[in-house]
Order: structure tokens, then sequence, then C-alpha cells
């Protein structure tokens, strides 16, 4: 398993499952929750370096569970993937300091590369801040 | 914890606190932010060569493409703003504005874009106006053209795309698509299969919006009353289908469907949208699932006592052949799913046609209509033995193929009826695929091509005499019908490009700027041929085939000249909709002059013109951030331990360094590629650095010491005691060194992507008197411009770039700055008039860089 936690968020059951266990199956150390709340919650008991967010999803929506995300926990790098994409929402979210913002379907190798990278700047920041990711090895 | 213990040690060796570190953190930082920049960069050169090529090809796309991919763009260029701010701490606070005023304009295109049209749901095909294969997809589209041309067509209306896409979203269907295309990623055949099949089922159980329902079955029923027997077909029009993705058979058509039938009818079409073999042809010609859209054509049904398909030439002949008519008694489904064999009319393309011969088939039932549908008829030896067409009705219909290939500027494919009235009527007209020669070129001429390779940018043939862009040449002087010949594809060339012919570079991809603007333009464009600017020769004729990927000596006439099959094969452009306007903002270039007063986010009036912008920018960042570094480097430096004029520190920002380096850093531990290849350079034991060198008295006595030109009495290696900094990644360099008198700076990236490949270079500064200093750069100017830099000098100022080389040559050109930083080293002593420039470029040229022989005799004076 990789050295670093993901959380995948996506209230559609069938894909978010789907996701987590390819995640897994290329040995990236990923957990999913159906939602925004469970988000926040779930940051809260469990630490994750990278959260791999949907953006419309019933009661706490992706952008505002990114500013919620930014606030308790800087430290954490966001992606933003979406099936239902618009300029407004893409502009919002980087504005909120979202890592990327990914329109549905990408490539599950081009969205690990993006996790890894997210993962990448994660360190960085942590050396910049005093707050590095926990030690795992 | 082992790890962490090492970063402490290392901190406390280097005697540096958290300060330092945290400089290199934040240092890490920007250039990581500067790597998302070139990456976000590529991509929305991609989206724009996307946008391009599918315009490009008419009418093959809907507004919902050309939407999506704003989106996508949007967020990539509004991130590399970001991203350069972050960099620069915020001196480009002006771009945002101008990102929000280009996405107003493009948002007010796209929701006029459908004008009059919006939320229109279902539309008589006389209605459809030219260009508006977008929302009735193509096959509707044509007929509707040809309706309008005052050719026979049955009557019809169509059910729109902005009804599929009402329908999809009031089903949830759409945005489960998109998840799904994720989840059947790198799946099985099989599971495509599976997935399909259930995504069909789901499509023919989803309601349809009630307002779509409802206008649907009212059209449907006025309609059948036109229709033989009160029915009504329905048949697939994507967008995009029947062009030069012909689709041909994987969508479906379903004739003598009753009226009140019409609603699981229109799914039933819809649903063929995701058949697993259409699925699997969408992903073989790279045309995405979620792009697909799909229109209905509904049709009063016709009855027909004969019917068949007509080429309007030998799809086999290379544009020579007959026409040729296939033909059934009744209706002709079988014959379009190669279930009969037909009768075959052969008549010479003439007006008037004249039929060749007439050979009948195996035809033994008909397919005829009933009340509820269709229905089989065996044919008795009478209905065998009468042809399905007489010879006059055979003319008739070849002079119509005629007439309709005249007005498509292509060869067709037809699908025609004769009604039971003996009325002829065209049902469907597509481009028709001939082989054997292919569309717009001729067959490859005798003459031995010059040179063979590249990518063709925007293809097409032309021919003139050739302008080899050089640094002496100027732009101004290019001749009108001229082939453009340049070493890169700057778009420092667009200027030259509407006068031109055709376009050879020796480096550059089909995703550049310039290849976009000669796409833009029309102009026959290959790059990256690898050696156009040797082996052709300034005012040398030239005839480009970029299709074909071939540069031929004098002019080729059989290229160049009119040619029939290129008239034949080129689909006529269709009129751009409204909404075509949207992607200009998307796309043009008009900031191609990075020195022009213009060059400011002010005149930013597209997407392409901010990323153009920011990249530049970039660049320019970076340098500033090596200089900052140079002259307060912090902590994390490193030095190498290595015998050079000046000492050399190295700062990692990632696997730069072997991984294990301790206080010392030893040359064969730097990783970094193109810090690698520098140092190689630096190193080079040809260039003696350390040796005397003549001087002549006059530029002696005009500079401040003599001790620099000889090495320290002390042995020690070092220029007045100053420190050189290269900061490394893997993939990237900057190089800053402020010795003695003069500054050098050097700023590159160099690894796979080649597209992101560059070396920025800049020299300014010397001891000795001001005239001396500036020959010096001019040296040093002649020396970069015979690498292939392009340079600009000022005074004693020189700075050069040079990008998108692959990386080999890449390396090769900074191994050689690095021999060049130490042969022009002090140099400005030498400087004693302008022959001497030439004389030590002839000296370099030579690799005498030591300048060991004719010392006396060979210095002019």
């Amino acid at each position: 398993m990789s050295s670093f936690k993901v959380l995948v968020v996506d209230d559609e059951r069938d894909f978010l499952e789907s996701l987590v266990r390819r995640l897994q199956r290329r040995s990236v150390d990923a957990a999913g929750v159906t939602s925004g709340e469970a988000a926040l919650e779930h940051l809260e008991r469990e630490k994750a370096d990278v959260v791999v967010l949907d953006v419309k999803m019933p009661g706490m929506n992706g952008i505002e569970a990114l500013r919620q995300i930014k606030q308790c926990h800087p430290e954490v790098e966001v992606i933003l993937l979406t099936g239902h994409a618009s300029v407004e929402s893409g502009v919002e979210g980087l504005a909120l300091e979202a890592f990327d913002y990914l329109i549905k379907p990408v490539k599950l190798d081009e969205l690990i590369e993006r996790i890894m990278e997210a993962f990448d700047r994660r360190k960085v920041v942590g050396e910049l801040t005093g707050s590095p990711p926990p030690d795992q090895s | 914890m082992v790890k962490r213990l090492g970063k402490i040690l290392h901190r406390l060796v280097n005697g540096n606190g958290g300060g330092g570190n945290r400089a290199h953190s934040d240092l890490k930082l920007r250039f990581r932010e500067f790597k998302y920049l070139l990456r976000a960069n590529n991509e929305v050169l991609a989206i724009i060569a996307e946008i391009e090529q599918q315009l490009a090809e008419g009418g093959q796309v809907g507004l919902d493409f050309l939407r999506s991919r704003y989106i996508a763009a949007s967020a990539k260029v509004y991130k590399m703003i970001r991203h350069l701010n972050y960099i620069s701490a915020g001196r480009y606070p002006l771009l945002e504005g101008a990102f929000h005023r280009i996405r107003a304009d493009i948002d007010q295109i796209l929701e006029e874009g459908g004008g009059s049209r919006s939320g229109v749901l279902v539309l008589p095909l006389e209605d459809l106006e030219p260009g508006e294969a977008h929302l009735a997809g193509s096959k509707a589209s044509n007929l509707a053209e040809l309706s309008r041309a005052g050719l026979p067509v049955p009557e019809g209306f169509v059910v729109t795309t902005e009804a599929f896409r009402r329908f999809m979203e009031f089903s949830g269907l759409g945005g489960q698509l998109r998840q799904a295309v994720m989840i059947l990623e790198g799946s099985s055949l099989g599971e495509v299969e599976d997935f399909s099949r259930l995504l069909q089922q789901k499509i023919l159980d989803a309601p349809l919006p009630p307002e779509l329902e409802k206008e649907l079955s009212e059209a449907g029923r006025r309609l059948a009353q036109l229709g033989a027997r009160g029915l009504i077909s329905l048949r697939s029009s994507a967008v995009g289908e029947d062009t030069q993705s012909s689709f041909a058979g994987l969508y479906r058509s379903l004739l003598g469907v009753p009226p009140a039938q019409a609603a699981s009818a229109y799914r039933a079409v819809v649903a063929a949208l995701y058949a697993p073999e259409a699925v699997v042809y969408r992903r073989r010609r790279g045309l995405l699932d979620q792009d697909a859209e799909m229109a209905v054509l509904v049709q009063a049904m016709v009855e027909p006592k004969a019917s068949g398909v007509m080429y309007t030439t030998d799809p086999l002949g290379g544009g020579k052949g007959p026409l040729l008519i296939s033909a059934v008694r009744g209706l002709g489904q079988g014959l379009v799913e190669g279930s009969v064999d037909p009768d075959l009319y052969r008549l010479e393309r003439r007006h008037p046609p004249l039929l060749l011969d007439y050979a009948p088939g195996g035809q033994g039932e008909s397919l005829g209509l009933a009340a509820q549908g269709l229905s089989r008829n065996s044919l008795d030896a009478a209905g065998r033995e009468e042809p399905p067409l007489s010879e006059g009705q055979a003319l008739e219909l070849a002079r119509l193929g005629l007439e309709l290939e005249e007005r498509f500027a292509c060869p067709q494919d037809v699908e025609w009826a004769l009604t039971g009235h003996g009325r002829l009527v065209i049902l469907q007209s597509r481009p028709l695929q001939v082989l054997a020669a292919r569309c717009g070129e001729a067959a490859a001429p005798e003459v031995e091509p010059l040179l063979v390779g590249g990518h063709t940018a925007r293809p097409g043939a032309g021919a003139g005499p050739a302008f080899v862009v050089s640094p002496d040449a100027e732009l101004k002087d290019f001749p009108d019908g001229g082939v453009l010949v340049a070493r890169s594809s700057s778009p420092a060339l667009a200027a030259a490009l509407p006068r031109a012919a055709a376009l050879v570079t020796d480096v550059g991809g089909v995703a550049g700027h310039l290849a976009s603007l000669a796409r833009e333009m029309g102009v026959p464009a290959l790059v990256g041929i690898g050696e156009a600017t040797k082996l052709i020769t300034n005012g040398q004729v030239i005839t480009v085939d970029a299709g074909a990927k071939r540069v031929y000596p004098g002019q080729v006439a059989e290229l160049t000249g009119p040619e029939p099959s290129t008239a034949l094969c080129r689909p006529r452009p269709a009129p751009a909709p409204y909404w075509h306007q949207a992607a200009g903002l998307i796309n043009k270039l008009n900031l191609t002059d990075p020195h022009s007063p213009r060059f400011v986010p002010a005149r930013c009036a597209t997407f392409h013109d901010i990323i153009r912008y920011v990249h530049e920018m970039s660049f320019k960042e970076m340098f500033r951030l090596g200089d900052e570094v140079g002259r307060d480097p912090g902590g994390g430096a490193l030095r190498l331990e290595a015998v050079l004029p000046f000492e050399l520190w190295f700062i990692d920002l990632g696997d730069g360094l072997a991984p294990g380096v301790g206080t010392a850093l030893k040359p064969e531990q730097i990783v970094s590629i193109p810090g690698a290849a520098l140092i190689k350079g630096l190193m080079d034991p040809a260039v003696d650095w350390n040796r005397p060198r003549p001087v002549s008295l006059k530029g002696l006595a005009s500079v401040f010491s003599a001790s620099l030109l000889t090495p320290p009495k002390d042995g020690q290696v070092r220029d007045m005691g100053q420190r050189a900094y290269a900061i490394v990644s893997a993939e990237y360099l900057n190089f800053n060194c402020r010795v003695g008198y003069h500054f050098t700076a050097l700023d590159s990236f160099c690894g796979n992507q080649q597209n992101d490949n560059y070396i920025s270079f800049r020299f300014h500064g010397g001891a000795a008197t001001e005239d001396r200093r500036q020959l010096r750069a001019e040296l040093i100017q002649r020396l970069l411009t015979d690498m292939g830099f392009s340079v600009e000098r000022t005074g004693d100022q020189v700075s050069a770039f040079i990008k998108k080389y692959p990386a080999e040559l890449m390396l090769g050109l900074l191994e050689e700055l690095g021999r060049l930083i130490l042969f022009t080293r002090q140099m400005d002593m030498l400087m004693s008039g302008r022959p001497m420039v030439d004389w030590l470029a002839q000296a370099y040229a030579a690799k005498n860089y030591n300048l060991a022989d004719g010392e006396e005799e060979g210095e002019p004076q």
C-alpha cells in the first residue's frame, strides 16, 4: 500500500466502490465516503493526505465541502472530480485552492498520477508549515 | 525515523536553521507550481488542437462538444494564472480580469448560440437552415438541404439534439454515462457488451420528458397522415454520422412504425447510440462516448415499388469508375443488411447519363408494408422477371445522383425509393468513401523527394521559392507565395503565414502555436521534419505535400495543379453556425510577439492569448527566482567538489541529485538531466581555463587588476571568491553565476515532453571598457546564433532562447553552453577590435578553446 492516504467522496455508491476498489488494486491506500459531511467526519477521525471530491452531491455540495476541508485541514490537497462540470464550479473550486479540477471520465492512470502529484505537493507544504504527513515508514 | 534524523543532522552540518529550510521548501513549492503550469499549458493546447480539428472537418460536432471543451479549458487556463501568480508572489493581478472578460464573451455567444432554436425539441425538415447539423444531426441536415433545393424528399421532422439532451438529463442517464465510461476503462469487450446492454435497457425503460412526449406524438400523428398506410419511419441522425465517420449501419432505422408507437421507437433509436458495436466503433475512431449526440429523423413512410442504393462513382474506381445503382423490389432493408442479392445497373457518368449494362440479381421475396409494420411477400416468376427500374427510371435516378454529387461537391452514397406512382425520392445522401485514390492527394509523383517525414500540421500541397528563416533574414522580405522554411515552429513567424504557399519546420509538433495558426489560415504545414533548413537552400523552388509528409525539389505539377480528385473528395464546408465564434475566443492567437508593447494582459482577447502570455512570463519568473536565490541562497545548498573557476553550489528541488548525498557533492551525483549536461561542458578538459591567455596591452590597461587574467598565485581556484548556484530537479536546471564583473544565467527544462523543453540563457557585464564588453557580447551572440538559438543583444547584454527540441539535442546544447561560459570568461580583455570577434569565433568553431596556436601571428592587430 502507498505511504499516503486517499479519501474518495462521491454520492454514487456504485461509482465510489468501483473507484476505491480500483485504486486499492493499484496499491493506493484509499477509503470512500458518500457525502461531504461524512468526509469531514472521516478527516477528524482518520487523516488523509489527498481527497478526491465529487462536486454535485445532495446535502453539502463539493464546493462547500472543499471550503470546510481547507478551513479545518489546510494541509490536505483536494482534487475535484465531477461529472457535471461548469466554468463557475471550476473557477470557484480552484479559487478555493483545489489542487485540480478534473472532469469525468478520467483515466485511472491519469487520476493516480494527479493524486501522487497532490501528495508530493502536500509533503512540500508540510515542510513549509511544519506539519509533515504522518510518517508511515 | 532514520530519515528524519538524517534531516536534522543535515541541517546541523549545514549550519543553518529552520529559516534556510523554509526558503528551500518555498523554492521547491514554486518550482512545482511551474511544472503544473507547463502541464496545464500543454493540456490547453491539446484542447485547442482538438477544437480546431473538429471545426475544420465541419458540422461533426454539436454545441455540447464546444461547451464541454470550453469548460475543461477554462479550468486549466484559470489554473495557469493561479500558478503564475504563485510563482511570482502575485505579480500578475490583471490576468484574472482578462480571463473573466473572455469568459463572459464566450458565455454570451454560447447562450445565444441556440438563438431562436433554444429549447426547440421538434423541428419540421423544411424549417431547418444551413449550418444546423449540430441541432438536427448530419442525415437530417443533408436531407433538408435537398428539400430546399427542390429535390424529391419524403416529408418529415427532426427530434433535435436539444431534445436528446433533455431526455438524458430528465432520466438522469447523462451523469450515469459519464461515470460508466470511467468504470468501463480498460474493461474487456465482454464487459463493454454487458454494460451497453444494461444501458440500452435503461434507455428503453426511461420516461421521456412530458413536453417531449407530447410534441413527438402530436407531430408523429400529423405526419402519419401523409405516410403510406398511415405509418412513419424513424432514423438515427447523430451529430457526425454520415460524414467522414459514416457509422454506416451501426445506428438504427425503424420502418413502418404506427404513430402511437413513436415514443418507444424514439427510445429504441436513441438506445442504439450505445449498442456495443457503436461504442467500439467510436472508440476506434477516437470519438468519445460522452460526446455522442443523437437527433432522430422522423419521415412519412414511403411504400416503394422498388428501392436501393446508388453510388455516384465506383467506390473502388479511384473516382473514375461508372455510376452504380443497386435495386430491389419493395423495401430496401434486405439490401442494406446484405441479405438480398440486388439487381445492378451500371451507368456512364455524363450528362445525360448512359446505361452501360443491367444485371438481374437473385431476389426471391420482397419486403412490403402492412397495417402494423412490415410484411414479407415471395416473388413469383413474373415479379422476378420485371426489372425494378425501367431504363428511363434508372437514367432519371442517375441524373439525380450527379446533381447530388455536384451539390455536395463529393461522390455520394444515396438511398432512394421509387413510389407506387412512379416517383423517385431520396431517403438519404452521404459522402461516399472512394478507395484507391486518396482524398485530396494525387498518387505519389515520380520525382525523388528531398525530405520525407515530420508531422502533418495541416494537410494540402503548396509550391514556391523557399524562404529559409535565418538570423540575417527579415520576415518582411518573405516573398508572396513563398514556402516558409524555419528551424523552429516559432509564433514569431506567424506574420508571414498568410502569404505563404506552405510551411516546413525542422522542429515542432502539431499542438504548437504555429501549427494552430497554419490550420486557422489554411496553409499546408509540415512540422518537425528534422533537417529542412540544412537541406533546402534559400530561393530554391520546392513543393510541399504536407498530407503525404514529403518535400520535392522544383514544382511538382501533379500535386499543385488543379486535380479532379480534390474537387470530388473535399466536402464543401458547411456555413459556420454563429456559436463557432465562441471557438475563436478560445483558439485564436493574437499575442505572437513577446517584445511587442501589446504583449500585456489587457491585450489578451482569447484563452490562447492568455496561456501564451502566462507561458512566456513563467520563464521570466523562473529566471528571476534563480537570480534571487543566487543573491541569498538560504539553506540546503551543497558545494560541488570540482575544479572550476568559481565555487558551484547545488540546490535540489527534487530528484536532481542522487539519493544519499552527504555534505560533499561529486559531479557524478548530479542526476538532473540538464544539470549533468551543463557540468559535463563546464568540466570538459578540452577547455583549459586555468591557463594564462594572451592579453593585448590595451585591454590590460583598461581593467582593474592584471591578476584576473592569470591563475591565482596561491593556487586557489576561484574568481574573486564568488559562488555560482545551480538549482536542479530531475528535468530542470537554473544556473546563476555572478563571477567577476559579469553575470551569466541559464534556465532550462529538459525531459520527455518535447513540447516543454527549453533553454533560456543570459549574459551581461564584464570588467573591461564598454566597447570591449560589447565586442565580447557580439562574440557570444555569434556563437549562440551558430548553435541555433534565437538571440538578442543590446550593448553588452545578450539573451538567447531555444525551445521544443528533443531532449538529446537540448543536452548537446547545454554541454556546449558549459564550454562557452568558460571560453568567453574574461574574454572582454582580449577584445581589441571587431576582427577579434571573427578570429575568436573561428577559434571556437575549430575547438581551439585555449587559443593554443598562432597566438601572436593569428591575433589581428
